[in-house]
């Protein structure tokens, strides 16, 4: 009871409104307010301080050298932490290479449940190695895990041992999330917990959040046509999937051997094929009673024959459905095809086949055997109308290196709608790209096995094979029609960095200049590079592809106006760009001072923007004005003294106005130099006309005197 | 051929007034005879000056024959007022050698103020020609350091007025 009351305590704490990266914005910028904090960065996250602690925005203290192995999840780590209460957390820092789900702890926090820990906090944090990782911190009550390996458990748990401690609160806790319109997606053996008792009384579900979903399931326990692709790149999990992966961990508990002990993942995965999810897991294992239906139920292959969580609510109260047993291989045919010297009797298992040997597969659909086989053997008209078309496209697409490869990779999905797209050493649904292609990016690994799908038309082709309509994926055409496009595009904003934010939204910036950095939001951006400005290792360019494409996805009306800036060859368009970018995102954003930045703008940006007014006086009283608010913290202010439409206007004026009068005293020099240099004649013709007008005044002067003199005075003669 | 074309092209066709006045001139030239004569002599150095004054103002021309008509003025004066505007009286004053010498020695001072004239107003225009020329300069020099090289006109500019082959701006004076 005490746990409830905590949880929801920390429930209406949390769940006030407040957005998860809002969240930790304020609570960076409420950290630069702490004082007597060792190692308080200008960002407001704290470095480890002394005894190696690490803080989490206020409350929480994490403990890096009190590693919690048996609580890592997958690849994600776990360390001791305790809250400001001293109750005893589990932090689980996230790898950088695998994106969390972070808007999805929003609604987590609405799962009040004993058998869901508590989630305290999450944000990012300021590691031992100097890097950045996002966090979540739970309520430490786990205990141990039910198991520390999917392969060979078999636990031999008695029906109502296992009604009370896992299938009741699991089914619960599926309950609360579906009312909360989410998935764990992670549902394993290895990420469950027995709450700290012995024998277990309650199964504690594990961690959610710090991965992709299905990123960390083994082949085990996803459907099979999931477990084909890899687990970066089987996209979002459904409830379906989560109420698949609690039968598999019901069988689990129940069973007392493991019938797939032993076999490699492509075995396992054949044997669910070919005998069904349900036979495959349980094996020579009898179950009775209603446990049987509830296992055959929530074990179905076919998607739409399987259970509901309804139907497990319905069950629960005493109701009783009787599933069929059903196994996705509905066909057989009568005679096999040979392929990669092996005898294949059902398309499906073909199918799963064919990426490994695409010349082979050439062959036989060059020579009809392949379509002699589906004609004749399967007598499977939708199928050969499928296959036809998919080796009518491959052929239209040109006979291209690799043109085999994606044949078998379109033949494949042909075959057996809904498969993976398996080419050369990648196996991803299309909804699993984004996720796939980051890990691979950030594992230097080749990507050009994805551009190559999407170039291809892949994800569209597998659209228009799915003959599921209960499924909706006609959205993908267009997202991956977008995709083409944007590697297409080779400007900023788009290209291969578009299609990683486009495809994974949430994903932090994966620019090298922020390697130290988890930047999730444009916010989290101007924290990173104050960061970085007070710790003098700003990078000499602030935007590359990577940022500006993850600020055009995060939020287009912050850069959508300064694309043309970051994409002209100006050089002061780009800096004034990057400085209106930067200060729209403080604006928008209500963000405190940036000092740092700031300072580091006037000396590194501002000299470049400012080259663009001709005039350098004006430059001059600029570089003043900048001096004077360098130390401000505002970009907005310097944004606007740089980007003032009208100081613009009125320096382009100005030198159009300078470029005339410098075209007009060129020509008046022309013609003096001219004029001087016929030096014999230059200013004779003014002196003469200067003369004649002397002359002709003493002249008249003189006559009118004489005249004068001689007829007034009767004057004699001259 | 090509003198003779010259010639044909400087010379002006007299409308009815022209032709009209001509005549009157000639009337009155041939009524106020002594006069005539006395000026005809007495300004001779004025058509002579008319002749050798290429330019079109004649500014030459007006500068000697003002001075001319001054040293032959008083004589005239005499012939109307002392000889009765008689012919004897004109031959007697023309006779005189002396009173050539002052009608002549007049026009020889236009002459002179012709020549001085000219020459101190060429020298003054061409020292202020200089100066303007170096006070072109310097705008010029202002121009360039306040607004760029591209203001020179000399370079291909971009749309924002900035030279094309412009790397890193110049921060030349």
């Amino acid at each position: 009871m005490s746990d409830t009351a905590t949880q929801g305590e920390n429930k209406q704490g949390e769940a006030s409104g407040q957005q998860g990266d809002e969240a930790a914005t304020d609570q960076q910028a409420q950290g630069v307010e702490a004082t007597g904090e060792a190692g308080q960065e200008a960002s407001g996250k704290q470095k480890p301080g002394k005894g190696g602690k690490v803080r989490l925005n206020k409350d929480i203290e994490i403990f890096p050298g009190t590693p919690m192995p048996h609580l890592d999840h997958g690849p994600v780590k776990a360390y001791a932490a305790k809250n400001r209460k001293d109750q005893a957390c589990v932090a689980l820092v996230c790898r950088r290479d695998y994106v969390p789900q972070i808007q999805k702890a929003e609604k987590y926090y609405g799962i009040v449940n004993q058998s869901a820990p508590s989630l305290l906090d999450h944000g990012v944090i300021s590691w031992v190695d100097g890097v950045e990782y996002y966090c979540f911190v739970y309520l430490e009550i786990f205990g141990q895990p039910l198991a520390t390996y999917v392969d060979g458990v078999g636990l031999g748990w008695s029906q109502e041992h296992a009604m009370k401690a896992f299938i009741e609160p699991m089914v619960n806790v599926l309950l609360d999330m579906r009312d909360l319109d989410m998935v764990h997606g992670n549902i394993r053996i290895t990420n469950m917990y027995d709450g700290g008792t012995d024998p277990v009384e309650r199964v504690v579900m594990g961690d959610c959040l710090t991965m992709p979903t299905s990123a960390g399931q083994p082949v085990q326990c996803e459907t099979p046509i999931r477990a084909m692709a890899d687990p970066l790149g089987r996209g979002l999990a459904t409830q379906a999937n989560d109420i698949y992966a609690f039968g598999v961990v019901l069988a689990q508990l129940m069973r007392k051997r493991d019938p797939l002990a032993g076999l490699s993942e492509d075995e396992i995965i054949e044997e669910k094929l070919i005998n069904g999810s349900y036979a495959a897991l349980t094996g020579k294992d009898r179950f009775s009673g209603s446990v049987l239906e509830l296992l055959r139920g929530v074990l179905q292959d076919d998607i739409n024959q399987r259970w509901t969580i309804d139907d497990i609510e319905f069950w629960l109260e005493g109701q009783r459905l009787t599933p069929k047993q059903s196994s996705l291989v509905k066909d057989k045919a009568a005679r096999p095809v040979e392929f990669n010297e092996r005898k294949y009797l059902r398309p499906v298992i073909l199918a799963k086949d064919l990426h490994k040997n695409p010349e082979e597969l050439s062959r036989i659909v060059d020579n009809g055997e392949l379509k002699q086989w589906i004609h004749r053997s399967l007598e499977d008209k939708a199928l050969e109308e499928r296959v036809e078309n998919a080796v009518t496209i491959s052929r239209e697409q040109g006979n291209s290196s690799g043109h085999a490869s994606f044949m078998a990779t379109r033949l494949a999905v042909a075959l057996s709608p809904g498969f993976p797209l398996m080419y050369n050493n990648v196996s991803v649904l299309p909804e699993g790209m984004g996720p796939a292609m980051i890990h691979a990016y950030l594992n230097n690994q080749d990507l050009t096995p994805y551009i190559n799908l999407i170039n291809q038309g892949l994800a569209s082709f597998w659209v228009n094979m799915m003959s599921d309509s209960s499924i909706d994926v006609s959205y993908l055409i267009s997202r991956f029609d977008s995709c083409k496009g944007f590697l297409m595009n080779k400007n900023n904003a788009y290209g291969l960095e578009r299609v990683f934010y486009y495809l994974m939204p949430e994903t932090h910036c994966l620019s090298d200049k922020l390697e130290n950095h988890f930047v999730t939001s444009p916010e989290h951006l101007l924290y990173a590079y104050e960061d970085m400005a007070a710790n003098k290792n700003m990078p000499e360019r602030f935007f590359d592809r990577h940022i500006i494409a993850f600020l055009h996805v995060n939020d287009s009306k912050i850069i959508e106006n300064s694309i043309a800036d970051l994409n002209a060859e100006e050089r002061f368009r780009n800096y004034t760009g990057v400085i209106k970018i930067l200060a729209e995102i403080q604006k928008r954003g209500k963000l405190r001072k940036l000092k740092n930045l700031s300072a580091h703008l006037v000396d590194h940006a501002a000299p470049e923007a400012i080259k663009r007014f001709h005039d350098r006086d004006f430059r001059d009283s600029l570089a003043r004005e900048l001096e004077r608010i360098k130390n401000d913290g505002d970009l907005v202010k310097i944004r606007d003294l740089l980007d003032n439409a009208q100081d613009i206007q009125r320096d382009y004026n100005g030198f159009r106005n300078a470029y005339k009068s410098y075209a007009a005293l060129r020509k008046e020099y022309r013609q003096l130099e001219h004029r001087l240099r016929t030096r014999g004649n230059f200013g004779k013709g003014t002196g003469r006309e200067i003369a004649a007008v002397v002359s002709g005044a003493i002249a008249a002067v003189l006559v009118l005197a004489m005249a004068f003199v001689r007829f007034s005075g009767g004057g004699t003669g001259f | 051929m090509a003198t003779g074309k010259k010639k044909n092209r400087n010379k002006v066709k007299l409308g009815w007034r022209g032709q009209l006045l001509m005549i009157t001139m000639i009337i009155a030239a041939v009524v106020f005879l002594p006069s005539t004569v006395m000026l005809t002599v007495g300004l001779l150095p004025t058509v002579v000056a008319g002749i050798i004054d290429r330019t079109r103002e004649k500014t030459r021309s007006i500068t000697v024959g003002c001075m001319n008509f001054t040293g032959v003025c008083p004589y005239w004066l005499d012939l109307l007022t002392l000889y009765g505007h008689s012919m004897d009286g004109a031959v007697q004053i023309i006779t005189e050698p002396m009173n050539i010498v002052i009608m002549y020695s007049a026009a020889v001072l236009g002459y002179l103020i012709d020549w001085a004239m000219s020459g101190m107003v060429a020298t003054v225009m061409s020292q202020r020609a200089e100066r303007r020329l170096k006070n072109i300069e310097k705008e010029q020099k202002e121009l360039v350091r306040r607004w760029g090289r591209g203001v020179t006109g000399d370079y291909r500019l971009d749309h924002y007025g900035f030279p094309v082959d412009d790397d890193q701006d110049d921060e030349d004076a």
